[in-house]
């Protein structure tokens, strides 16, 4: 909808009280290394009752990562520099609860339902002076301010 | 003088016991006010250790309070997603950090 006027950006948050969240974190980053973040990504959302490493190295070999270097980014924990770094920022932010979105550094709590998301994007492409998506006006939910104009 | 013989007269000692009395009295006051406030120092050392001992878990209880309102929707927070994994062009005007978890 939005085309080439948005990015989303993966920052780390694995919470404490998720015991299995780490090393998915870790196996997620190794797959980064590797330009296959956002498949392994949905991979792993795609099955959360299976959260082991036998199951990480199917999926890197599923994707056809180099799968020695994949189990050797995990057990060495390469990523863990690059997670630590997220988390150690989302506190110092203030974040406490996942998922947490900023749009263009504004502050959007919690899985919101999708107008929200559009809401608060058109609000910055309307400060950027972008023009919006026709869908996307629509997308949003009722009080856009003075969306497109 | 004439009073001040080796006999005292009965004025003189009804005056002298009375003294005593009085002297009894105030020592043993004395000794009840120390007493109590011996007493009234320890309780209120109590008060104020269950005071600080409350205090530390109203401050506890209070601190998560204002950490789960979370980011300020207000600010304009800076984030830095130069080497997050990224969906989207490097170049799109719009940026959305997702602080996520995987379980």
């Amino acid at each position: 909808m939005y085309g080439d006027k948005v990015r989303i950006a993966w920052k780390h948050f694995p919470l404490d009280f998720h015991a299995k969240a780490p090393l998915a974190h870790l196996a997620s980053a190794a797959a980064n290394e590797q330009g296959k973040f956002w498949p392994f990504h949905d991979r792993i959302f795609g099955a959360q009752t299976r959260m082991d490493k036998e199951t990480y190295l199917l999926y890197a070999k599923d994707l056809g990562l180099d799968v020695k270097r994949f189990e050797d980014a995990l057990n060495t924990a390469r990523g863990k520099a690059a997670i630590d770094a997220d988390v150690a920022e989302a506190k110092s932010l203030g974040v406490t609860g996942t998922p947490a979105f900023f749009v263009n550094g504004k502050f959007l709590s919690g899985a919101k339902p999708f107008a929200e998301f559009a809401t608060a994007i058109n609000a910055e492409l309307t400060r950027l002076k972008i023009p919006i998506p026709a869908a996307a006006q629509q997308a949003a939910a009722g009080g856009a301010p003075a969306a497109g104009g | 003088m004439r009073q001040s013989g080796p006999g005292m007269g009965w004025p003189q000692l009804a005056t002298l016991a009375g003294l005593a009395v009085v002297l009894f009295f105030s020592v043993q006051n004395w000794n009840e006010t120390r007493k109590m406030q011996t007493m009234l120092g320890e309780r209120f050392g109590a008060f104020d250790t269950r005071l600080t001992q409350i205090a530390t878990k109203v401050d506890q209880g209070a601190r998560p309070a204002p950490a789960q309102r979370g980011p300020d929707p207000n600010r304009v927070y800076q984030v830095r997603t130069d080497n997050a994994p990224s969906e989207g062009p490097k170049t799109a005007p719009i940026v959305i950090a997702e602080f996520s978890d995987f379980q």
